[in-house]
């Protein structure tokens, strides 16, 4: 029974994994990397470690995400705001 | 209190004077910013003395939180363990530290106290990555240091590229980083132990697949690598030293860079010595090394960005250290220990130089500084004498450590390219110079098609070339380059630490509570006639590149060799595109030919 | 070049999947009996009457690392703040207007904002006896802050969240980090030891320093989670 759960879980976060990469809208990936912070802790859970489990749904599917998105924000009204001087660095 | 019970305190002290400066920093002014900085600094650099003092007689380990090992060899606590060659290393980045500071002493005005801490714990993380015997610990230092050299490198947020070059180190860095954590869960999956002693200990006590042993150091090497600069590794290197800070660029290519091959020779020597198959080590590394070697040469001489140019001769000299460890001779390792460190002195001298530069004349481009400091007489004859040392000339240290190396490997292909290193990236450092503070040689349009280099000044006032906190900390620099020639003793140490490297089993003796004395030293450096000769040959064979190169460059020879050398220069520069992909695509198949290397061997 | 850099990207991931497939087999199983890292992690976790093996891990037979690490969330943040200071052109501030807010969703935020708040200070307090500690604990805390945000509007944040103040915090955790370790040093002899009368397992006053650790590894990620959002919040809303 815990053999199936964990490869399931296992299975979940390569697929998850995936998506987030196969996603190329910016916010759209953010929600799905969210979602992949939860499979993740998932399958930490499963691999019975609670505390990293923790810290995963902390960190990855709050924290990172707002992160970003907070990010992508700033990104989008500095383009927003000055076209001209967007461009290769 | 003995050495042993106060070794932590090398991390803990810097790591504590950091949080203390982002406590009082907003209070706390500039000049009480500075000084608790290098206060920190020196009590690092006298403490890290101490630890080399004893470490040279016998190694210093340190259990912490007194976990020491029950009577099977096994523990659950982790352990710092300082040889001579681990403590000299932190040593150096805290002497280095202090330098920086006293250069940057007006660096940073407006975020002084982040800027200090920052350095502060991009010290710690190197003190830590030095003297860890845990090969977690060893990750996570490595990861405070990247951490804090990311920060330190995208300090100028004003310039786009700053950014943009920390951004290149950031991912190419971390996923190294994945790389070697992936190696370190394979080698506790497969042990159930972190520390160094001990799973060099398990390993050697058991037969072991070549396939698990090969896929474990490819992994955890490929983080060490990333930081070492090795190609196809490098990329990152020239894009994140362009635009760090000069004194945050002294630290990189002077202690940083460095601790990259260091990590990959500890746990070679201490875990896989004699376990993975030794001549696929031998024959990886060589070829890596010659390959970083022979294409930072090369890129090295191609550039106009001054920082750029010194990046790539520093690619380009790892490289050699990289091939020289990958001998396993103790000798020649002891030699390569002594070249690299009289590298990193007379390299992190030429970064100060030429931050001084940058400050003064903002810019950091050959052509466009042409002549510009044809005053600043001082830093001109400092500069020259780094070019100088660089290529090899008596009595710098450089000449004496790799002569060391070519009499203890008697290989001609090795001493041929170290020869030939030396001389084109000497001379397109000297190139510079010449250019830049004589005036030598013709002032030429830039080519169309490159934009000049240009780079936001570290600081908003220009200082004068004649500053004390200039002239002073390069003098320090290339004054050790040159007594690390001169001194026998000193050279003796220094070699003899790096002898000691290869000790593997002795290392994890001393761990498990069997300490040996340091290994006696076999041949010491001593300057052969012959040394003193090839030395003053490469020094005018580089001068002699570098007055060609000042003056234009125009081909000489037959029509189809030039193209084709123009033809690889060409392409070169377009695989060092700045592009993230390139670099990420380059890492991963770094692993690859890793692989491959270590199994064809 | 594109092309050509598929092509080596290619090459990588292939070896690297060989190199793996060779590897992996030789692994001992998942869940093994014999584990010698974990009995004698369990058997140092009882002896120091640390309920919570993981903590016992994390904050006594290998406190150093978690030194390292705290000192690598502590520098994320600093160089965080560092880099998304206000550059020079970039001097002008303005106050965000607030948008409107349905009175459900005020609602939901504040009684949220009062459950995180708990949550996240229970799990530091209770980190050497059950499964979390102070990093987990100080991000649920610190990230939950910020549903007053959510529920009201930006000042209202400002008012419950004095940056000076969590930035000392956030030093003083990493400098209580190594008091607690110098004490050790002094006291027992080796740096980070646990020294302090361990209690008995289970209680809640036990584990020795373990809890002591767990607490100012909470004060600093909390505060530090907060200060980290915060810079990112500034730079999206208050400036021009």
């Amino acid at each position: 029974m815990a053999d199936v759960l964990m490869v399931g879980a296992l299975l979940l976060t390569a697929a998850t994994g995936t998506v987030t990469v196969l996603t190329r809208e910016p916010r759209a990936q953010l929600m799905v990397l969210s979602s992949f912070g939860l499979v993740m802790s998932l399958a930490f859970l499963t691999l019975q470690a609670p505390d990293v489990a923790l810290s995963q749904l902390a960190v990855g599917s709050i924290v990172v995400p707002l992160m970003t998105l907070l990010a992508l924000r700033v990104i989008e009204r500095h383009s927003r705001e000055s076209p001209t001087k967007r461009g290769k660095p | 209190m003995t050495v042993r019970q106060v070794l932590p305190l090398t991390v803990a002290m810097p790591l504590g004077m950091a949080a203390v400066l982002v406590a009082i920093g907003h209070h706390a002014g500039r000049r009480m910013s500075d000084v608790l900085t290098l206060l920190a600094a020196v009590a690092t650099t006298a403490l890290g003395c101490a630890a080399t003092l004893a470490a040279s007689h016998q190694r210093v380990v340190s259990w912490l939180a007194g976990w020491s090992p029950g009577h099977d060899g096994r523990s659950v606590g982790l352990l710092l363990e300082a040889d001579a060659l681990g403590a000299g290393i932190a040593t150096l980045a805290a002497a280095l530290t202090c330098l920086a500071v006293v250069y940057g002493w007006r660096y940073f005005d407006e975020i002084a106290w982040q800027y200090h801490a920052l350095l502060l714990v991009f010290l710690a993380g190197m003190e830590g990555f030095a003297l860890s015997g845990d090969l977690f610990d060893m990750f996570v230092f490595f990861e405070l240091m990247g951490v804090a050299g990311y920060a330190l490198t995208a300090l100028k947020i004003e310039d786009r590229s700053a950014v943009q070059g920390s951004l290149n180190f950031a991912v190419v860095n971390s996923l190294g980083a994945y790389f070697s954590l992936g190696g370190i869960a394979l080698l506790y999956a497969d042990i159930g132990a972190l520390q160094l002693p001990i799973i060099g200990q398990e390993l050697r006590t058991r037969p072991n697949p070549t396939s698990f042993v090969l896929a474990a150091f490819v992994l955890t090497a490929c983080g060490f690598l990333v930081k070492a600069a090795i190609a196809p590794f490098h990329f990152w290197l020239a894009d994140a030293h362009a635009v760090a800070p000069a004194p945050v660029c002294a630290l990189f290519s002077g202690v940083m860079v460095e601790l990259g091959l260091y990590g990959v020779a500890r746990i070679y020597f201490v875990i896989f010595d004699g376990v993975l198959p030794g001549a696929g080590f031998r024959l990886a590394l060589t070829v890596l090394g010659a390959v970083g070697a022979v294409v930072g040469a090369l890129m090295c001489w191609q550039q106009r960005h001054l920082k750029r140019l010194l990046a790539y001769s520093t690619i380009a000299h790892i490289g050699i250290g990289a091939l020289t460890v990958a001998t396993g001779s103790a000798a020649a390792v002891g030699g390569a220990v002594l070249y690299l460190l009289a590298h990193a002195v007379v390299k992190a001298s030429l970064f100060l130089m030429v931050g001084g530069l940058l400050n003064r004349y903002r810019s950091i481009d050959e052509i466009a500084l042409f002549a510009r400091a044809r005053a600043a007489r001082p830093l001109a004859v400092a500069y020259l004498c780094g070019g100088a040392a660089l290529a090899g000339l008596p009595p710098f240290g450089l000449a004496l450590g790799k002569g060391f190396v070519e009499a203890s490997l008697d290989t001609p292909w090795v001493t041929l390219l170290v020869g030939l290193v030396s001389v084109v990236t000497a001379g397109a450092v000297l190139r510079t110079g010449l250019r830049v503070f004589l005036g030598l040689g013709a002032r030429e349009p830039a080519e169309a098609d490159e934009p000049p280099a240009k780079e936001q000044p570290d600081v908003q006032r220009r200082p004068a070339l004649d500053h004390i906190g200039l002239l002073g900390p390069v003098a320090v620099l290339l004054g050790a380059g040159l007594l690390l020639g001169i001194l026998p003793t000193w050279s003796r140490a220094v070699t003899a630490a790096g002898a000691g490297m290869v000790d593997g089993i002795g290392y994890v003796q001393a761990a498990l509570g069997n300490p040996t004395p340091a290994p006696s030293i076999g041949p010491v450096p001593i300057w052969r006639p012959e040394d003193v000769i090839v030395g003053l040959v490469t020094t005018a064979a580089a001068m002699a590149l570098a007055l060609w190169g000042a003056r234009g460059a125009r081909a000489v020879g037959p029509r189809r060799i030039t193209d084709a050398v123009a033809w690889v220069g060409r392409g070169l520069r377009a695989a060092h595109s700045g592009h993230l992909g390139d670099y990420v695509a380059w890492l991963l198949a770094g692993v690859g030919v890793l692989g491959v290397l270590l199994r064809l061997g | 070049m594109k092309r050509l850099r598929w092509l080596v990207c290619w090459f990588g991931i292939c070896t690297f999947g060989i190199l793996l497939i060779f590897a992996i087999p030789g692994l001992p199983p998942v869940g093994d009996v014999s584990h010698p890292y974990r009995d004698l992690a369990v058997r140092a976790a009882v002896e120091h009457a640390t309920a919570n093996t993981v903590a016992s891990v994390n904050f006594d037979t290998r406190a150093f690392d978690t030194l390292g690490e705290e000192a690598i969330f502590f520098t994320a943040v600093l160089g965080a703040i560092a880099l998304l200071r206000p550059a020079r052109h970039e001097k002008d501030r303005r106050l965000p207007h607030s948008g409107r807010v349905l009175a459900s969703t005020r609602l939901a935020g504040y009684v949220f904002l009062g459950i995180t708040t708990v949550v996240g200070w229970d799990v530091v307090a209770h980190g050497h006896l059950t499964p979390g500690g102070g990093f987990q604990g100080g991000i649920v805390a610190g990230s939950g802050l910020h549903l007053a945000y959510v529920a009201g509007n930006y000042s209202v944040l400002q008012r419950i969240r004095p940056l000076r103040l969590l930035e000392i915090g956030e030093a003083a955790g990493v400098v209580g980090f190594i008091g607690i370790g110098l004490a050790g040093l002094v006291c027992a002899g080796s740096f980070l030891t646990n020294f302090v009368p361990m209690g008995i397992l289970g209680g809640f006053l036990s584990g020795g320093t373990v809890a002591l650790l767990n607490a100012v590894v909470g004060l600093e990620v909390g505060c530090g989670v907060v200060m980290l959002l915060s810079r990112f919040l500034e730079q999206d809303l208050v400036m021009t």
